[in-house]
């Protein structure tokens, strides 16, 4: 498993704690955070992390616009982008593959399964 | 003697001339011995000597010859004369023997008078033998030609005589007449024995014929030389051989033996024969001289008589009509077998010699021996006479009766015979069917009320009644009347309106009973029960009309002026069975007719679109709700394909659907699209069932169309927010479960700071999803309306004290002030839950203000409500989120929740509490300077008051009651809003003074002296005379009793809360007129409504919310509610589930009106006591009128019978 950077997108204060403190300690990747879209967008921009975890259910900007953006720009339109959400409803699943993400993981996660799961979507992507 | 004959000789063909004797034929003895002497030299040998043992003998065998055999004296006296005289002549031998010659003279042919007269006296002047034929006149008149003579004379004793023959010679004469004169001149015996026409027969003892005659061969068949070589028993078949001695036995003894028997022919024909054989003996031999007699023709005579009385036994014995045969006295002379036994006798001549007096009573035998004796008198019969008769076995039977005279022979009239007929059955098939004829046209021509009277005219008239009455039993099984008669009935009669007898009030009078037991009562006895100005009963008889089991109508007749009978009961059973099948078809009929409408208006007023459609797919019907939904009218559409209807891509539907109709299959409800007349899409879901004629035969489709729009965003709605509350449950969960998991990986041992970390995440993140499920609860519990509201008065005062204690200790950690500025008001409420609502808010407030800021919370009362108000000095809320923030998990912004820990469904609970209170909330804001929220809730006002009291509330003052019956008091009333004091009796009259009670209750369940005399100081004070008093005990005394003891009402131990709430509502309900309580927020409507009721006499108060109407409902009493389903604060669903809570409210009629279509549900929740309900859009004003009258109708008869139960 090689060492990647990862960017984690979510409104939710504990649970981007959790998920990057399961990714650093079980994986042992380099982590960086934002707590909402807007600034998600920038951090992807400026520092080009291997993966994105984005949240779906933010308000202002929402999983999906955040990622309709980084399509947009083209420093960050190849970074791959993983849905991290408790949106499990068949419908947003349809809708989330109709965008083209990389992938969706469910909230809740298994701590010490993220990052392998992380890892096997990005393996399918490549 | 000599006998010379005068004819001319001829052919001999018996005798042959050696037989031939000059001897007279009889006379004396010696000259018979001679001349039978001379017979037996015929067969030579054997004749015997002493023939004549006895004149007698002779005579008697003479009378057995054809031919009349006659002695003479010389004065032309007849002395002997055979009895067949009389067959030739007619005239019997007496008759001859008192006429003499005479006879004969008169007789004869006028020309032929002088010859006999002369050959008689040549005769006996000059022994010339006489011998004429003449032409003599039978007795009856008839001519015939008779030849007589006689050969001789002979003296006797001094007197002479003569013998001669007499024989019909008519038929010879007429057929032979030239060989007659030829053929006679024989020898006298020989030719009286040739020309006998009976064959004649000389049979010597072993049964040889030794002579016969001509006739004899004739008969049958033989020469004269063949028979004399035969013997008897060639010639008789029957001839006993073996017995032929004792025949010869018999002869010896009697002279002569008569028998029957059959002779054969030469020819082999065999005939009966009567053959009369006489002894003779001629010294030892002994001889028959027998005579045979062709009876071919009497035996056939017999038989056909046998036959015939045989015919007649028959007839007599089995036909079952009486045949009778009478004397000219009406005597029975022979009845049959059938009569006597109608007449009860075991044999029917025990009724020869009686008469009908004998067997019918008097006015019938009377009637019969009339006919008799006119039928004997002139002659003519009696044809097919019906008539009536009590028979000996008490039966009153129909007889259709012919008589006829009987005659004798001579045509005299010598009595009757008749046939009668019992057509009592037919009588009755005939009466029934013209009855029932009779019954049918009424049933099927008159006009109802003429109809029914005619029945009753009809039935009455079957049991000689003048009063009576004909009613028949209903649907809701109550009997209607009709019909009556009878001048007090008649003007009892309501007009106009079919009286009602309704089955609780039956009661037991005897036409109830017979209703009940369905069996007919009568009673002779003066009806003691007859209401005041009726006229009087003395007699009735009530007969139920049964059908199937069922009684279906009832006949009372009354006032016969004699007793009721067991004959009455079979009248009216006869009319009941008539009118039963009638009138049930009729009833079942006019019950179909109104199921039909009934059913017609439902359909037609059915929320749904029903459609009817025939085979082919042709729309045949269309009902309002179709017309609605789709928005073509009837015209439209009748006629018109279905897929008028069905978007061109499910054209494809309407050809499967009806593939399933014709197999008789149903569509369940099935989901689909369909157009509107101005072409938008509709969501339905159709129900296709398949429609049927009378005969079972698929003839069309119903389909039910129901719009799903509404539905199918109902279904969208809750879809999304299972998805938002799931999202909102995983968020926590995904943070808890992160943190677990990490700690339990171990990988956070070596740094405990960071494990620590994580617990705290756990324990925040559980205690969210904690708050999170009871707000999710609360609000789903409050807003599907399962949340109990203890509702009660309570000061706002307190209220939002209690809210400001709960959260000061938030407030001086957020370093915020609090600002309370109370306002008393008396609210009707749950008090946690609005406590509840103010903490929502105050934290609301307090976390949005910024630290050293003030959070306001104000009362401002306005005329029936109070509006709170919680005001920050927080951001602001944007324009656009101040409505959704009142919606769940819609926070202005969602770092929010992270911050101030909130769920996101504080406010949506707040404002569901405010609502459940008949309250509203709202929010205004200025960004960066605050916001204010608002809520307001309907107070306890004045004005809403009833019965001029000047507190909402009602005061009641208990007196003397213990403390168990004391609390249980206060635990029935106190819940429905009354306020309740208690004080011993020394206390009373103070008390009431200054608590100025409503009510006042007192003990009466144990004796007390002092009560009589505390309720005259109560009635005799200024300030109390005027407070009802209501007893509280045992048995309740009557109106009077209670007037007398100064009491207003009573209650009724032990106490229940209905028998307490209506003592008190006698009290402070208002004498008479209905009470109808309106709750409606449309004012206009409202005052249709109140106007309508009014007019009709009814107290009406209108509740203008649903909150009102709650307030105001257990002290109004309604007899009637009339709510509107939408109303502000609460809406119709918060006032039922609250009026409900009240258990004399429970049972209240109800009825809803509301703009959309109720479900099942929705109605069920909406049920109080009988409940209707109504849609808006469907009544023209004119028409809500209309409902609204009946339905105050419905209510009055509603409130009666409570008051009966």
């Amino acid at each position: 498993m090689t060492a990647r950077r990862v960017l984690i997108v979510d409104d939710e204060d504990d649970i981007r704690e959790v998920a990057q403190v399961s990714l650093e300690m079980v994986a042992g990747w380099k982590v960086l955070t934002a707590n909402s879209g807007a600034s998600g967008l920038a951090i992807a921009s400026a520092d080009q992390p291997d993966a994105i975890l984005l949240d779906v259910m933010m308000p202002d900007m929402d999983g999906p616009t955040t990622f309709q953006k980084l399509q947009a720009d083209p420093a960050a339109r190849d970074i791959p982008v993983i849905f991290l959400t408790a949106k499990l409803q068949p419908a947003d699943q349809k809708r989330f593959a109709e965008l083209g993400v990389a992938g969706v993981l469910a909230k809740p996660f298994d701590p010490l399964k993220l990052a392998a799961q992380v890892t096997e979507v990005l393996q399918w992507f490549d | 003697m000599s006998y010379a004959s005068k004819g001319k000789g001829k052919k001999h063909r018996g005798l042959d001339d050696r037989n031939r004797t000059e001897e007279p034929l009889w006379g004396s003895e010696p000259e018979c011995q001679e001349l039978i002497e001379n017979a037996a030299i015929t067969d030579s040998q054997r004749a015997p000597q002493g023939i004549h043992e006895s004149k007698d003998k002779y005579r008697s065998l003479l009378s057995n010859i054809p031919d009349v055999v006659w002695q003479m004296d010389e004065k032309y006296q007849f002395t002997f004369v055979s009895t067949n005289v009389e067959r030739i002549t007619g005239y019997a031998p007496g008759e001859v023997y008192q006429k003499g010659a005479q006879i004969f003279f008169q007789s004869l042919y006028p020309d032929d008078v002088g010859k006999v007269r002369d050959g008689i006296l040549a005769l006996f002047t000059n022994g010339q033998p006489f011998d004429v034929e003449c032409r003599a006149q039978r007795k009856n008149g008839e001519w015939i030609w008779v030849h007589s003579r006689a050969s001789a004379t002979y003296e006797k004793d001094g007197i002479r005589y003569a013998d001669g023959l007499l024989s019909d010679v008519t038929a010879r004469k007429r057929t032979e007449e030239a060989l007659v004169e030829a053929e006679e001149a024989l020898h006298p015996t020989q030719f009286a024995l040739e020309h006998a026409s009976d064959a004649v027969f000389w049979i010597d003892s072993q049964a040889r014929i030794v002579y016969v005659n001509d006739a004899a061969c004739r008969s049958l068949g033989y020469s004269r030389e063949e028979l004399l070589a035969l013997s008897i028993p060639d010639i008789d078949p029957l001839y006993p051989r073996d017995a032929s001695e004792k025949a010869w036995e018999i002869t010896r003894q009697q002279g002569s033996y008569t028998h029957e028997t059959q002779h054969r022919t030469k020819q082999g024909k065999v005939f009966p024969v009567e053959v009369t054989s006489n002894h003779v003996q001629f010294g030892a031999k002994e001889y028959h001289f027998a005579f045979a007699r062709d009876i071919t023709e009497r035996k056939r005579a017999e038989a056909g008589l046998r036959h015939e009385k045989y015919l007649l036994h028959t007839v007599m014995d089995n036909l079952p009509d009486f045949i009778y045969f009478k004397d000219r006295e009406s005597h029975f002379t022979r009845v049959n077998l059938a009569l006597a036994a109608a007449f009860d006798l075991n044999d029917p001549t025990q009724a020869v010699g009686k008469s009908d007096a004998d067997f019918f009573p008097n006015e019938n035998a009377g009637v019969f021996f009339q006919d008799e004796q006119e039928i004997i008198r002139t002659g003519r019969p009696l044809v097919d006479k019906e008539e009536k008769a009590v028979w000996p076995d008490g039966q009153t039977r129909w007889i259709s009766t012919t008589k006829m005279p009987l005659r004798d022979p001579a045509g005299e009239i010598i009595g009757t015979f008749g046939v009668s007929r019992d057509i009592s059955e037919r009588k009755r098939v005939e009466e029934q069917l013209q009855t029932e004829a009779k019954i049918a046209e009424i049933f099927l021509s008159a006009p109802d009320d003429e109809m029914y009277q005619s029945i009753l005219d009809l039935a009455l008239a079957s049991v000689k009644s003048p009063l009576g009455l004909f009613g028949f039993i209903d649907e809701e099984r109550d009997l209607l009347v009709p019909a009556m008669k009878g001048s007090a009935m008649g003007t009892s009669r309501p007009v106009g309106a079919t009286p009602r007898f309704r089955r609780e009030d039956w009661g037991d009078s005897s036409w109830a009973r017979a209703l009940r037991k369905k069996t007919p009562i009568y009673s002779n006895e003066l009806s003691l029960r007859t209401p005041p100005g009726h006229v009087n009963i003395s007699r009735h008889i009530s007969f139920p009309i049964l059908f199937r089991g069922e009684a279906i109508g009832l006949f009372v007749a009354a006032n016969k002026e004699t007793d009721y009978q067991e004959d009455d009961v079979l009248a009216l059973a006869k009319m009941a069975a008539h009118v039963a099948p009638i009138l049930s078809a009729r009833l079942d009929r006019q019950r179909a007719e109104a199921t039909r409408d009934y059913l017609a208006s439902i359909v037609e007023f059915s929320g749904e679109a029903i459609i009817g459609k025939s085979l082919d797919g042709i729309v045949r019907s269309w009902n309002a709700g179709a017309e609605k939904l789709y928005g073509y009218a009837a015209w439209e559409v009748v006629g018109q394909p279905i897929s008028l209807l069905v978007p061109p891509e499910r054209r494809d539907e309407i050809a499967q659907f009806l593939t399933r109709i014709k197999r008789g299959e149903e569509v369940e409800p099935y989901d689909t699209v369909r157009v509107r007349k101005d072409g938008r899409p509709i969501d339905v879901s159709v129900t296709i069932s398949p429609l049927k004629n009378a005969l079972g035969e698929i003839v069309g489709a119903s389909t039910v169309a129901r719009d799903i729009t509404a539905h199918r965003e109902l279904e969208r709605m809750k879809d999304e927010l299972v998805s938002v509350v799931s999202h909102e449950l995983r968020t926590p969960l995904t943070s808890i479960r992160g943190a677990l998991g990490l700690l339990a990986g171990g990988l956070l041992l070596s740094q405990p700071e960071k494990g620590q970390r994580m617990l705290e995440i756990a324990v925040s993140n559980t205690d969210r999803l904690v708050r999170l499920i009871n707000d999710i609860l609360d609000l789903e519990r409050m807003e599907s309306g399962k949340m109990n509201m203890e509702k009660q008065t309570c000061n706002a005062v307190e209220l939002m004290r209690e809210a400001v204690e709960n959260v000061r200790g938030l407030a001086e950690k957020a370093g915020v002030t609090l600002s309370v500025t109370p306002c008393p008001a008396r609210l009707w409420a749950d008090p946690d839950r609005i406590v509840q609502a103010f903490i929502n808010l105050l934290s609301n407030a307090i976390k949005f203000s910024p630290r050293g800021g003030t959070v306001w919370l104000t009362a401002t009362p306005q005329m029936d409500q109070i509006t709170f108000r919680v005001r920050d000095q927080g951001r602001g809320i944007p324009a656009d989120k101040r409505e959704s923030i009142f919606e769940r998990f819609q926070q202005v912004d969602a770092s929010d929740r992270r911050e101030k820990g909130g769920t996101g469904l504080g406010l949506p609970i707040t404002r569901s509490i405010v609502q459940q209170h008949g309250g509203r909330i709202w929010v205004e804001s200025t960004l960066g300077q605050g916001s204010s929220f608002f809520f307001s809730l309907p107070t306890l006002p004045a004005e809403t008051v009833l019965a001029g009291s000047e507190s909402a509330v009602r005061k009641i003052l208990a007196c003397g009651f213990e403390a168990d019956t004391f609390h249980a008091i206060e635990t029935l009333i106190v819940r429905q809003g009354y306020a309740l004091t208690s004080c011993s009796w020394q206390e009373i009259v103070e008390k009431a003074r200054t608590e100025e009670p409503d009510v006042i209750l007192l003990e009466y369940s144990s004796p007390d002296a002092q009560r009589g005399e505390t309720v005259r100081v109560l009635k005799e004070t200024t300030h109390t005379k005027d407070v009802p008093v209501i007893g509280v005990g045992g048995v309740a005394p009557d109106e009077e009793q209670l007037l007398a003891m100064g009491l207003a009402a009573w209650a009724t131990k032990p106490l229940h809360e209905a028998s307490l709430l209506s003592s008190l509502k006698s009290v402070f309900g208002r004498p008479g007129g209905l009470r109808v309580l309106v709750i409606e927020d449309d004012n206009d409507l409202a005052r249709v409504l109140t106007t309508v009721f009014e007019r009709h006499g009814a107290v009406v108060f209108h509740a203008r919310t649903g909150q009102e109407a709650v307030r105001v409902c257990p002290q109004f009493f309604p007899d009637l509610l009339v709510l509107d389903v939408l109303l502000p604060e609460l809406d119709g669903f918060g006032v039922v589930e609250q009026i409900r809570r009240y258990e004399h409210l429970k049972h209240v009629p109800l009825a809803v009106y509301s703009v959309k279509e109720l479900d099942d549900g929705e109605k069920a929740r909406l049920r109080l006591g009988e409940s209707i309900f109504m849609t808006k859009s469907r009544l023209t004003p004119q028409e809500f009128e209309q409902r609204a009258i009946a339905l105050l109708n419905w209510a009055t008869s509603g409130q009666r019978e409570r008051r009966q139960r």
